[in-house]
């Protein structure tokens, strides 16, 4: 089994928390460079990787097969072209790109030049999600016409993180709407229409940190929403079928693990608070039947052990390009849609 | 009375029955039989029944399209209406019937008994208690599991039938009752039920600003989330379960009984609130529902000159809202409410 040297770009809170740690976890992933303006921080967490303050360094190195890239989202497209150029396979960190143009220029470059293009979707491994789509398949639930997915959250003050900055690729619709239109596009594919609310609610608010989004699928509704001043939560997951419902309150403990320093092979990795197990309700031999199900434990690892076979093996990346570009694309139209106030439908 | 159907014999008529000081003395109807059941006298004549010299009130507990033209002929021979929701099919309709109850000095009230729900009035209270602070967020769900169609007139595709006219327009008239008429209104109404004749799925985006409210009915809910779901800025509640009073009436309970309108205790609604630098979460035990309150109210206004218990006015800006949100679902936009 062949060693994959990783580059990274950028060591904010994406890479610090979830890349960097994530990527050394995995058998056959070797991070070498991160490119940084803080090396002290970096050292403090890997004190043998090389920090440079500029990425070009990590382009340059021939040894470096992947390079990582999670800095601001306006950023993505100029550091992704230059490494695939550089010919080397990259990761992104969602979201893919800030215009549906500069995605397709990457797909268009990354198939030229025969390199491996993903886009870091991890919430695909959120123990929850996980469970949804396990239900789902199950086919416990039915014909499935009913799905919602909230990322709610209590942060009534607005601070200064390029986040909340009025640029390209800012607010709360690109940042955690790109996880809920992924998931949502992993189980039901392209809607025909998008009609959307994207908007700020907070009084300070200078991007959207309020969004509302209908995607229609026919007779399948899906209702994905994001507010920033949600106190206590109602539920993350409610799915609906012609036969059952599956209801789950709480969120993926894997973000808030990593942060506390705990990683991959953790006894409790990825697992799920008992308090927060679904809830499905089925029909079986004309029994009705409530009961709760057991999490599937989350796993983040799994996106870039898939990097790494996708790298080595030839096997098919974990997240696919025209994915990434297909959030991108519910984003733009929802976008117009609020701009318009009217539903757009896709053509 | 006009019509004993569904709403006539299970809701309205128990209800007036409960009420001092109200007498339900004849009933319009096409069954005789389940009429007499109960002791009331029966006709089968509508226009007999509205212009009796010895009537009141006459309540309009019958189709949705009936309502304007029956309510219209009461308040011509001078009687106090109430009409079941949804009060008209069309505002213009409506606007005409309030005009007629100015001019004849009657009064004209429309049945919506769910302000008086106990989820709502639970609801209802923690937002003007502001226990929860400024509102962000209201999202009400009126989920039901109803996967076979069934041949009822409100399930068939007739102007004023399907889900929003009949539970639509209970969501609408809480929310509007809340928080007066949003900014604007944005529906997707849908048929989800395979060869369901008539909408069985909406959802409704009011927006007030900030304040967001989303309504919601679907028909193929097995289980449903939370009934309320509340975000302030110092609290939220969130609550399952339902009101208890239609299951009751169903039953056959009477509105005067020791403990109506109570909510099993285990779908007490949750509440989170920050007091004094604590923040508190817990239960927060359920209001008892009042669908006698309404007639209580009407039996005053008549009375002793009161407001209606629900206004016209009030009924009339839900059909607005209705029609604009069939707008919004036809023209596929966001509609300004003007």
């Amino acid at each position: 089994m062949r060693d994959v040297s990783v580059g990274l770009i950028g060591y904010g809170f994406a890479s610090s928390v979830f890349h960097a740690p994530l990527v050394t976890s995995i058998q056959g992933l070797n991070l070498r460079r991160i490119t940084s303006h803080n090396p002290d921080a970096v050292h403090a967490d890997y004190p043998s990787v090389q920090v440079d303050s500029d990425s070009k360094a990590i382009f340059d190195d021939p040894d470096i097969e992947l390079v990582i890239i999670a800095t601001p989202n306006t950023s993505h497209y100029v550091l992704a072209r230059d490494a695939l150029l550089a010919g080397k396979h990259v990761v992104l960190d969602k979201p893919f790109v800030v215009s549906l143009d500069d995605g397709v220029e990457l797909i268009r470059l990354a198939q030229e030049r025969e390199r491996l293009l993903s886009v870091f979707h991890n919430r695909r491994w959120d123990n929850d999600f996980l469970t949804v789509k396990q239900c789902i398949a199950s086919g416990l639930l039915g014909t499935v016409c009913s799905y919602e997915g909230h990322y709610d959250r209590f942060v009534p003050n607005v601070d200064g993180r390029w986040r909340e900055q009025p640029t390209p690729g800012s607010g709360v619709l690109f940042d955690l709407g790109s996880h809920l239109i992924d998931q949502a596009l992993h189980l039901f594919g392209l809607p025909h229409a998008v009609t959307a609310d994207v908007s700020a609610q907070r009084p300070l608010a200078k991007v959207d940190d309020y969004f509302h989004l209908c995607l229609d699928y026919g007779a399948l509704k899906v209702i994905l929403h994001a507010s920033m001043l949600v106190r206590e939560s109602g539920p993350h997951y409610q799915v609906h079928g012609n036969t059952g419902s599956f209801i789950k309150y709480g969120f993926d403990s894997q973000e808030d693990a990593l942060i506390r320093g705990e990683r991959p092979g953790h006894p409790r990795w990825g697992r799920d608070n008992p308090a927060f197990h679904g809830k499905l309700s089925f029909e079986a031999g004309g029994l009705s039947i409530t009961s709760t199900v057991e999490t599937l434990p989350g796993r983040y690892q799994s996106y870039y052990r898939g990097m790494y076979a996708a790298i080595v093996n030839n096997e098919p990346s974990p997240v696919g390009p025209v994915d990434a570009l297909n959030v991108i694309k519910v984003i733009e139209y929802a976008l117009q849609s609020h701009r318009e106030q009217r539903t757009i439908t896709f053509r | 009375m006009v019509g004993y159907g569904y709403a006539g014999a299970t809701i309205h008529a128990p209800l007036i029955t409960a009420v001092d000081g109200l007498h339900l003395v004849r009933v319009a109807s096409s069954q005789p039989e389940k009429v007499k059941l109960r002791g009331i006298e029966h006709t089968a004549d509508a226009t007999q029944l509205i212009e009796a010299p010895d009537l009141d009130l006459i309540v309009i507990a019958t189709p949705n399209t009936t309502h304007f033209g029956l309510a219209r002929q009461a308040l011509l021979a001078g009687k106090h209406v109430v009409v079941e929701k949804p009060f008209t099919v069309t505002s213009a309709e409506g606007e005409e019937l309030l005009q007629l109850a100015r001019t004849q000095k009657r009064v004209l009230s429309v049945f919506h008994n769910r302000r008086w729900d106990s989820d709502f009035l639970t609801a209802r209270h923690c937002i003007e208690s502001g226990l929860l602070g400024g509102i962000n967020t209201y999202h009400v769900h009126f989920d039901r599991y109803r996967p076979q169609v069934r041949n009822r007139w409100r399930e068939q595709n007739l102007p004023g039938s399907g889900g929003l006219y009949d539970l639509g327009s209970h969501l609408i008239d809480q929310a509007l009752l809340l928080f007066g008429r949003p900014r604007t209104v944005r529906a997707e109404i849908a048929i989800q039920r395979p060869n369901g004749p008539a909408a069985d799925y909406f959802h409704l985006q009011l927006s007030y600003g900030s304040l967001k409210v989303v309504l919601h009915s679907g028909s193929l809910v097995r289980e449903p989330g939370p009934r309320f779901q509340i975000h302030g800025s110092r609290g939220t509640f969130i609550k399952s379960g339902f009101d208890p009073q239609e299951e009751a009436l169903k039953q056959g309970r009477q509105p005067n009984e020791e403990g109506w309108g109570r909510e099993d205790a285990t779908n007490a609604g949750s509440l989170l609130t920050e007091r004094d630098g604590l923040t508190l979460s817990g239960p927060i035990a359920t209001l008892p529902g009042d669908y006698p309150a309404f007639y209580r109210g009407m039996r005053d206004a008549i009375r002793e000159g009161l407001a209606a218990p629900v206004s016209a006015c009030d009924a009339l800006q839900v059909i607005r809202v209705i029609e604009l949100s069939l707008a919004s679902e036809r023209e596929r936009r966001v509609m300004p409410f003007s």
